[in-house]
């Protein structure tokens, strides 16, 4: 046996093979750990921009300028970070690591739209105005990072991360006109209805694949629903002028 | 929303069978299309989704049909009964025949699915076409092995996987249909290994794709991941040829020479299967793989395989404590499928 054992084993592997598959291994973990650390700062930014935000629900419209300015500072933080990420993802193939880092985005994408819809973004010169969208565009732009990059292989915001970031606003909008309401404004639960079915309206167009964006799209309605009943409230009560609320049915 | 006086929704009231009234189709089909701020926004959207979807669709099904042919390739290979190994010769050319009309397939397979991988959807869809590519890699590395008995390098693989060798792979000039009786070559590489990149094949976007909008396309990238991966479930196709040629194996052959051994220091087919898979296990228990996603998969595969080496030990501890209370040149019937080598 001895004589058959060394026949042939030790030819039939090439040792190289394995060493180069284990240092394409230990290079793919060392990426994830690098990758993995700047989230950490990364997370700490966007729950500084959620907690700064979500005194929205407590605060009167009159003091959100000065609410929103102070959501700045991490704004600016949260875009170096994203600056740094943007500089090691993009030595890599976007979606070998993008599961990473997508919930991260998708949350500075909604820091962004939230904060873009309280009226964030209005030029200087003009009064704060609340329920615009932010673009998938123009929350790029804010981010500093590239969005729905399609031709070249980078760091970017997918489509479907800011599409995440939408349903989230959604969320947080249905819990904003119930405050709202409690804060004594019952116009804000208009606009924020109107605003909310415009986009469900959007998202109603869509054919999405049987995954997270499905069944968080899918549960879109309820938040609807409730702004409805908010609304109905409202205006059962004639809180509401029902004239200059575009977001009543009038059918 | 108040109540406006509306009757119920068109849900609750048409589809009871004691339903008066006008017909509630005719409200359908007077639906306004959708209207609002973002519908045009959305839109896009969704024919940007559409496209992704259909892409991956297709990839997953693709990645389905190569591991059907895979597995056919699989069981052709499963029917060879050399005495010893390596083969160091062509295969028989039924079986011969049997595996390249699978692997044909597999090469348009790959080749059709090429466009559908380029860029940035190549890592996209990994996950999606992974399955096709492992299991393809255990069918070529099996039919590697057996041939040379060596195992099948990483660039050999990728090569194999690129989806534009599929000409050279099958033995036929470029662009013929494949031919019968052609030997396949199991890679007589002797060029060094390249990337090659050719215009873009007329898959399906033929119509569409105007001359000057042609682009270079790259070759299906094989990830170091799933040639391991591949590796790994070849040793469960080893096992249950091992076990196959334990029992179909005279007892005097399978620990002394083989058979047809010239020089008496062949040794039978078992034996190279045992020695092998030892050594096979040795290697891929010594690799670190983390714990990713592949880390743990590549950790379940390891535990199959280890059962996999004591399965064949086992036989061949069976053989040697019964086999000789058998009658000479008796056979036994054995069913290696039952030993759970099938692990996919």
């Amino acid at each position: 046996m001895a004589d058959l054992a060394n026949q042939a084993v030790d030819g039939m592997i090439d040792p190289e093979i394995f060493k180069q598959v284990q240092t394409d291994i230990d290079e793919d973990i060392k990426v994830r750990d690098e990758i993995r650390g700047l989230l950490k700062s990364l997370d700490k930014h966007d729950r500084s921009i959620q907690s700064v935000l979500s005194r929205v629900h407590a605060v009167p419209a009159s003091s959100l300028v000065a609410l929103l300015a102070s959501a700045q500072p991490f704004f600016e933080q949260q875009r170096d970070t994203l600056k740094e990420l943007n500089a090691i993802a993009s030595k890599y193939p976007y979606y070998k690591y993008n599961s990473i880092w997508s919930r991260e985005i998708q949350a500075a994408s909604y820091g962004i739209v939230l904060a873009g819809w309280l009226g964030a973004f209005t030029p200087e010169n003009e009064v704060r105005k609340e329920g615009r969208l932010i673009t998938i565009k123009e929350v790029g732009e804010k981010l500093g990072v590239p969005v729905n990059v399609r031709e070249t292989d980078v760091f970017h915001l997918s489509l479907e991360e800011y599409l995440h970031s939408l349903i989230t606003l959604i969320e947080e909008l249905t819990r904003l006109a119930v405050n709202s309401v409690t804060l004594g404004d019952y116009q804000r639960p208009m606009l924020i209805s109107k605003f909310v079915k415009d986009l469900h309206a959007g998202f109603q167009l869509l054919n999405l694949k049987n995954d997270a964006l499905r069944r968080r799209s899918d549960s879109i309605k309820y938040n609807v629903k409730k702004i409805e009943d908010i609304v109905y409230d409202l205006a059962l009560r004639k809180l509401v002028n029902q004239t200059d609320n575009q977001a009543a049915p009038s059918q | 929303m108040p109540p406006t006086g509306s009757k119920r929704p068109f849900s609750g009231s048409g589809s009871g069978p004691h339903r008066t009234g006008p017909k509630p189709q005719s409200h359908n089909s007077q639906q306004p299309p959708p209207t609002g701020p973002y519908v045009s926004m959305f839109t896009e959207f969704r024919n940007e989704l559409d496209e992704h979807q259909d892409r991956r669709e297709r990839i997953i099904k693709a990645s389905r049909d190569i591991t059907a042919a895979s597995k056919k390739i699989i069981f052709s290979l499963q029917r060879l009964r050399p005495t010893t190994l390596p083969l160091n010769t062509p295969l028989p050319q039924n079986i011969n025949n049997e595996i390249l009309q699978y692997e044909s397939k597999i090469q348009d397979l790959l080749a059709s699915i090429i466009p559908d991988l380029q860029g940035l959807d190549g890592p996209r869809w990994q996950r999606q076409i992974s399955p096709g590519l492992q299991e393809y890699i255990e069918a070529i590395g099996f039919r590697h092995y057996l041939l040379k008995r060596k195992v099948l390098e990483w660039e050999e693989a990728d090569w194999y996987v690129n989806g534009l060798n599929g000409d050279e792979i099958l033995g036929r000039k470029k662009g013929d249909e494949a031919k019968e009786d052609v030997e396949m070559i199991d890679i007589v590489l002797t060029h060094p290994v390249e990337t090659p990149t050719v215009e873009a094949p007329t898959v399906e976007s033929g119509a569409e794709m105007k001359k000057e909008q042609k682009k270079e396309l790259k070759g299906i990238q094989l990830s170091k991941e799933d040639y391991v991966l591949g590796l790994y479930d070849m040793t469960g196709e080893m096992m249950r040829f091992a076990i196959t040629s334990v029992a179909t194996t005279p007892l005097a052959q399978l620990l002394g020479a083989a058979k047809d051994s010239t020089d008496g220091k062949a040794i039978s087919t078992p034996q190279c299967l045992l020695q092998d898979l030892r050594t096979l296990q040795s290697a891929l228990e010594g690799l670190n793989v983390g714990s990713t996603a592949f880390g743990k998969d590549a950790e379940k595969k390891l535990k199959v395989m280890q059962d996999s080496v004591r399965k064949v030990e086992y036989a061949f501890y069976g053989m040697v404590v019964r086999g000789s209370e058998r009658p000479d040149g008796w056979v036994a019937d054995f069913d290696a499928g039952s030993g759970g080598g099938d692990n996919e």
